[in-house]
C-alpha cells in the first residue's frame, strides 16, 4: 500500500493543482483580435465570441502543469510503500527442528495459523530465546500492516528449549503470546540404561568432528539443570545429524549441541563436548555441582521434562494483543521513488515552457512577414 | 550623399539598367529620351513640309529650294524629357502588419523603384506623399541625388490616418507621368475621376496597387478583424464570412482595375510576396511608344 511520509506536501500541491484547473477555466480567452487594411470587405454580421472553452493545446498545457505540481508535491511528501493494512496480523514462530517426529503436527499446527499471518519464523536452534528474538524482528517489520499483532509460538516447550534470558526477552514483546504446545516427541526415550560418559577432547569418538576453528564459548545451557558460564573452548562440532538416535541434551549458548546422547547396546552413551575445568573457582559454583551430578545420572533421568505451567503463563504474559505501535519501528530509508519524481517533475516542466515557446511562434508566424527582403 | 539602407541599396542595383519609356508622345520640352508629340528641328531628319506663312525661314531647305525652285522646310522627330511624380500614398491601411510595416515598406520601395528607373532614362523625378500631417512634396529634379532624396524624404515618414489622395492629385499636372502607389483604400473614386481628367489633358498615369499576402488571404486563427484606419470598424471572421470576404474582394479588384483603365491610366496590382524588383519591372516595362 501507498503512503506518504508528509502528506502534507501532496494535500498542498493537490491545492495548487485545482487551482490550475480553475485559472484554465476561470481566464475567459479574449477573441483573437487582428487588424487587416481591408476588413471592410468582410460581411457585417454581429461578432460574438464563445468563452468559457478549452482548446486542444489548453488542455495539453493543463496536463503538463497539473502532473508537474503533483510530482512535485508527491517527491516533497515522499512516499512508501507498505503492505496492506489490517486490524489483527501475527507472526508464527516454529520451533521445532524438521528432522523431529513431531515435525508434521507442527505444520498441522501452523496452518491454522498461517491464514492471518504476516510473517512465519522457523528456528531450529531449539531455544526460545532465539525464537522470540527472531520474532521481535519479525514484529517491528510488519508493525505497519496492522494495528495489533499477535505472537504464536509453536514448540514442544520442554526444558531444554528455555534458559536463561528467555523471560527477559519475552517481556520485549508487548502484548499476550499464543502457545501451542506439540506434545514431546517420546518415542526414543530409552529406559534406565547403563550410563557411559565420553569426554570428546580425551576420546574423539565417531559423533564428533573436529572444528576447522577453534573459538571460546562463554556458556553452556544444560537442559533446565544449570548454565555453565565458562570461558571453554570449543574443538568440536557435531557430526551426525540428531534425531530418534542421537539426542542433544545441552547446547552451548549460540545453539549448537554441546552435548549429546545415544543408546548403544544397552548402553547410554553421553558423549561430552568440551572439557569441564577441573581446578579454580569455577567448579565450586552451584551450576557446576549441578552439571557433575547430572553427568553421573542415568540417561533416562536426563530426559528433557515439560516447562512447568507457571513458566508457560508468564511465557504468554497479558490478555491484550500486542499493539503495532508499542513496537519499535524499523529504521526506514528516503524512498528511491523521490529523485524520479522530481526529475519527472523536471521534465514535464521543461515540456511546459518548450510547448508554450512554440505556441508563441507559431502566433508569431501568423502574424508573418513572408518575404520583404526578397526584394532583388 | 544620403546613406542608403541595405534592402534600398540592394534594389537600386537590381534596376541599375531599367529604363521606364513613355507610353505616348510627350508635349516639348527639355530635350530628352523620349519622343515629342510635335515634330522639331533637331538634326535628325524626318520629312519635309511646304513652307507656310508663319513657319520660320530658317528651317527652310535652302539647297533644295535652290534645285527645285520650290519652298520646304525640314522636320524631325523631337526626344524630350518627362517629368514624372509619385505619389504615394501613406494613410494607416497600408501600415499593416503593425509590428513590421510590411506594406508600407514594400509601397515604399516600390516607390523607390519607379523613381530610380523614370531617373535612369533621363526624367526628372520628384514625389508627393499624401500623410496624415498633410502633403510632403519634393518637386522633380534630374540630379543625381534625387532617388536618395526620394529615399529619405519616404524613410522620415510613417503611414498614418487617413489623408485623400483625390486633391493632391491637380497639383501634379506640371509632371508629365504620374504614378500612384497606394491600397486605394481612401478615396477611390475622386480619385479615379481626378486621374482621368489628368490623363484627357496628356498626361501619362500610372495606379499601382500595392497588396498583403494577408488581403488575399486572411489568417485563419484570427477571430476578429479590425480596420486599422477605423478601430470601430470591426468584423468577426468565420469560415462563411472568409468565403465571402474572399468574394467580395476579388470583385472589387476587378472593378477597380476597369475602372482605372477606363479612364486611361495604366492599372498593376503588386502583392507584397512578389520580390519588389519584379514588381517594379512589370510596371515599367510595357509597350512603349
Amino acid at each position: 500500500m501507498l503512503s506518504f511520509l508528509h502528506p502534507g506536501f501532496l494535500y498542498a500541491a493537490i491545492a495548487a493543482a485545482a487551482g490550475i484547473v480553475a485559472l484554465h477555466f476561470i481566464i475567459t480567452e479574449q477573441p483573437r483580435t487582428g487588424v487587416l487594411p481591408t476588413v471592410r470587405f468582410f460581411p457585417d454580421l454581429p461578432a460574438r465570441a464563445s468563452t468559457l472553452t478549452l482548446r486542444l493545446s489548453d488542455i495539453l498545457l493543463l496536463a503538463l502543469r497539473v502532473t508537474t505540481v503533483l510530482l512535485i508535491g508527491a517527491a516533497f511528501a515522499q512516499p512508501r510503500i507498505t503492505p496492506t493494512h489490517h486490524t489483527v496480523t501475527c507472526v508464527v514462530g516454529i520451533n521445532v527442528p524438521s528432522a523431529s517426529p513431531r515435525a508434521k503436527e507442527a505444520a498441522d499446527s501452523t496452518l491454522l495459523y498461517i491464514g492471518d499471518a504476516a510473517a512465519v519464523i522457523r528456528d531450529s536452534s531449539g531455544s526460545l530465546s532465539s525464537l522470540l528474538v527472531s520474532a521481535l524482528r519479525a514484529g517491528a517489520r510488519v508493525r505497519e500492516s496492522a494495528d495489533s499483532i499477535e505472537l504464536v509460538l509453536i514448540s514442544q516447550f520442554t526444558t531444554n528449549e528455555r534458559d536463561a534470558a528467555t523471560l527477559a526477552i519475552r517481556s520485549r514483546w508487548p502484548g499476550r503470546i499464543r502457545v501451542v504446545r506439540i506434545p514431546p516427541d517420546t518415542t526414543h526415550q530409552p529406559a534406565r540404561q547403563q550410563l557411559r560418559v565420553e569426554w570428546a577432547d580425551s576420546v574423539a569418538g565417531s559423533l564428533w568432528a573436529r572444528r576447522a576453528r577453534v573459538d571460546t564459548v562463554g556458556a553452556v545451557a544444560v537442559g533446565a539443570t544449570s548454565v555453565l558460564i565458562y570461558p571453554f573452548v570449543r574443538r568440536w562440532r557435531l557430526a551426525v545429524q540428531p534425531g530418534k538416535d542421537v539426542r542433544i541434551v545441552a547446547r552451548w549458548v549460540d545453539g549448537e549441541p554441546a552435548i549429546v546422547e545415544s543408546v548403544a547396546g544397552g548402553t547410554c552413551l553421553r558423549s561430552v563436548s568440551f572439557t569441564p575445568p577441573v581446578v579454580g573457582d569455577a567448579i565450586l559454583r552451584w551450576d557446576f555441582v549441578r552439571f557433575g551430578e547430572y553427568v553421573r545420572t542415568s540417561c533416562g533421568a536426563a530426559t528433557p521434562t515439560l516447562l512447568p505451567p507457571e513458566f508457560v503463563a508468564a511465557l504468554e504474559g497479558p490478555a491484550h494483543l500486542a499493539a503495532s505501535s508499542a513496537i519499535a519501528p524499523r529504521v526506514t530509508r528516503m524512498t528511491p521513488l523521490v529523485p524520479w519524481l522530481l526529475g519527472a517533475a523536471i521534465l514535464l516542466a521543461l515540456l511546459e515552457l518548450a510547448l508554450r515557446r512554440q505556441r508563441r511562434a507559431d502566433a508569431a508566424s501568423n502574424e508573418g512577414t513572408p518575404g520583404l527582403d526578397r526584394a532583388a | 550623399m544620403v546613406a542608403l539602407a541595405q534592402s534600398d541599396s540592394a534594389l537600386l542595383d537590381s534596376l541599375r539598367t531599367l529604363r521606364w519609356p513613355a507610353r505616348r508622345t510627350s508635349p516639348v520640352g527639355m530635350p530628352g529620351g523620349h519622343l515629342a508629340r510635335v515634330l522639331g528641328a533637331s538634326a535628325e531628319f524626318t520629312e519635309y513640309r511646304a513652307y507656310q506663312q508663319g513657319d520660320d525661314t530658317r528651317r527652310i531647305d535652302w539647297k533644295l529650294l535652290a534645285r527645285s525652285n520650290r519652298a520646304y522646310i525640314r522636320l524631325s522627330n523631337d526626344r524630350t524629357v518627362m517629368s514624372t511624380m509619385l505619389l504615394v500614398d501613406a494613410s494607416a491601411s497600408l501600415a499593416y502588419p503593425t509590428d513590421t510595416l510590411e506594406k508600407w515598406r514594400y509601397a515604399r520601395h516600390v516607390a523607390l523603384g519607379l523613381a530610380a528607373a523614370a531617373h535612369s532614362t533621363g526624367d526628372p523625378v520628384g514625389v508627393m506623399l499624401a500623410t496624415a500631417n498633410g502633403p510632403r512634396r519634393l518637386p522633380p529634379r534630374t540630379r543625381r541625388s534625387v532617388v536618395y532624396e526620394i529615399a529619405q524624404v519616404m524613410d522620415d515618414t510613417s503611414s498614418a490616418g487617413s489623408p485623400l489622395l483625390a486633391p493632391l492629385l491637380p497639383l501634379l499636372r506640371s509632371a508629365g507621368r504620374i504614378a500612384i502607389v497606394s491600397d486605394f483604400l481612401g478615396d477611390t473614386d475622386p480619385l479615379i475621376r481626378a486621374a482621368g481628367q489628368l490623363v484627357a489633358a496628356g498626361r501619362e498615369v500610372h495606379a499601382v496597387h500595392v497588396l498583403h499576402a494577408h488581403e488575399l488571404d486572411p489568417p485563419r486563427k484570427t477571430t476578429l478583424l479590425v480596420d486599422p484606419e477605423d478601430v470601430s470598424l470591426k468584423r468577426p471572421v468565420t469560415d462563411a464570412t472568409r468565403r465571402k470576404y474572399l468574394e467580395t474582394f476579388g470583385a472589387w479588384r476587378e472593378r477597380l482595375a476597369r475602372d482605372w483603365r477606363m479612364v486611361g491610366a495604366y492599372y498593376s496590382a503588386v502583392v507584397t510576396t512578389e520580390p519588389v524588383a519584379h514588381a517594379v519591372r512589370r510596371v515599367v516595362v510595357r509597350r512603349a511608344v
